[in-house]
């Protein structure tokens, strides 16, 4: 349906094309590209002595993960294949420069709050979710997905028993509960259908999360600042794949219905691993 | 990213401001023309190519009289009834919307520049771009 819409906004937008580009607009392309081969050289030697030299160092800091924190972290092979996909709308095209997922960080402390712990936990959440994004529709999914959602639960009640103390808890527990008692924001006696419900949680969600990072960014050095927004990037995209299931197969309403469970248990998750670092 | 293809882009987005063929050309010559002009432009990229290319939209805009302006360019060849409803759909949303539309699936550009531009998170934007695109998809239902 991307596609198809693609498509047809093209041909109302896009059909007209300029009669020509001016000449000197190619000189300046030249230009451009002569530039980048001029910097691009020093640039990338001085970059590979930091490289080499910041190696060495590197290795005395380095902070070997605990057993404790792979716990559950079970990273299934499709983990490791690039997003490829046959159809060519924009938003897979988008997906299709992802690789899931990335090479694991490697741990750095920054005054005990440590994004890249965070991060790794966060993918091997996500690998739980994909895992069962990947199965919908096929034989015997509802069975294999029973599973894994059981293991996709463990991990969310362990976090969400770690992240009991937290202030932000309370808040966060109320989210639910103030929409039910709100009637999902509608006049009573409007029956509000799941979806609809799963969808207002889920916006709920986000921006009690938008306002955690804010929080955070309270407290946090500018470092840890810019670890926590490239962190909340990946976070992002990982999102965007989890939701394009109900775009490629909107037509089933299971399959539609089915990645709002995900992302949304995606969010809370998020949401858990950075209230933690509120006690910290 | 080619100047070619971001001049074809800009060039789209300026004829969805203008409707007028030789007025989109003219004021996207003039959008690199400023562009090249201020280097300090040059380290944003596209989100100011956009910003510039918009200005003097409007600006040409102003200038143009209400009776003097031409005919809707995506009015021809309407024949397809997807095509209208598709059409009629992205006149019933608001002017923000139907520009995030243009960027992002005209020109096909990454919702993370987007959001820049708007001034909101990729996260949000994201949100959005589904919401628009459920409303369209309804329309073409």
């Amino acid at each position: 349906m991307n596609r198809k819409l693609t498509h047809l906004l093209k041909e109302i937008y896009a059909s007209e094309q300029p009669e020509h580009i001016p000449e000197w607009l190619t000189e300046k392309q030249k230009e451009k590209n002569r530039k980048k081969i001029y910097f691009s050289a020093p640039v990338t030697a001085v970059f590979l002595l930091i490289l080499v030299v910041g190696s060495g160092y590197m290795h005395l800091d380095e902070v070997e993960i605990q057993p404790a924190e792979q716990k559950n972290i079970n990273i299934p092979e499709a983990e490791t294949e690039t997003f490829v996909s046959t159809e060519q709308n924009i938003l897979e095209t988008d997906l299709q420069t992802e690789t899931f997922p990335e090479t694991l960080p490697k741990a750095i402390e920054c005054t005990g709050i440590n994004i890249s712990k965070m991060d790794e936990r966060q993918n091997a959440y996500f690998a739980l979710e994909y895992e069962i994004y990947q199965i919908i529709g096929t034989e015997n999914a509802a069975e294999q997905c029973d599973k894994i959602r059981q293991k996709a639960a463990e991990e969310l009640n362990a976090l969400a028993e770690e992240s009991r103390n937290s202030i932000y808890y309370e808040q966060y527990e109320n989210i639910e509960k103030e929409l039910f008692e709100n009637h999902y924001g509608y006049p009573e006696g409007v029956y509000v259908n799941p979806v609809a419900q799963w969808s207002l949680m889920q916006v709920a969600y986000e921006s009690f999360l938008e306002d955690l990072l804010d929080e955070l960014e309270k407290i946090l050095s500018p470092d840890e600042i810019q670890q926590l927004q490239a962190s909340h990037e990946k976070f992002c995209q990982n999102l965007e794949m989890l939701s394009f299931k109900e775009n490629e197969e909107e037509n089933n309403e299971v399959m539609e219905v089915f990645p709002w469970v995900l992302t949304e248990q995606f969010v809370e998750y998020r949401v858990l691993l950075l209230m933690q670092y509120f006690e910290k | 990213m080619k100047i070619e293809t971001e001049y074809i882009q800009i060039f789209h987005y300026c004829l969805y401001f203008l409707h007028h063929k030789e007025d989109a050309e003219d004021v996207t010559q003039e959008t690199f023309l400023h562009y090249f002009q201020h280097p300090e432009y040059q380290k944003y990229e596209k989100q100011y190519l956009y910003k510039i290319a918009k200005n003097l939209c409007i600006d040409k805009l102003r200038k143009i009289s209400p009776e003097s302006l031409p005919e809707n360019l995506s009015e021809k060849g309407l024949e397809i009834p997807e095509r209208v409803a598709l059409k009629m759909a992205m006149e019933t949303l608001p002017e923000d919307d139907r520009e995030i539309i243009l960027l992002r699936y005209v020109n096909g550009e990454k919702i993370s520049l987007i959001a820049e531009m708007f001034g909101v998170s990729r996260f949000v934007m994201s949100r959005r771009i589904r919401k628009i695109t459920q409303i369209l998809k309804g329309a073409l239902q």
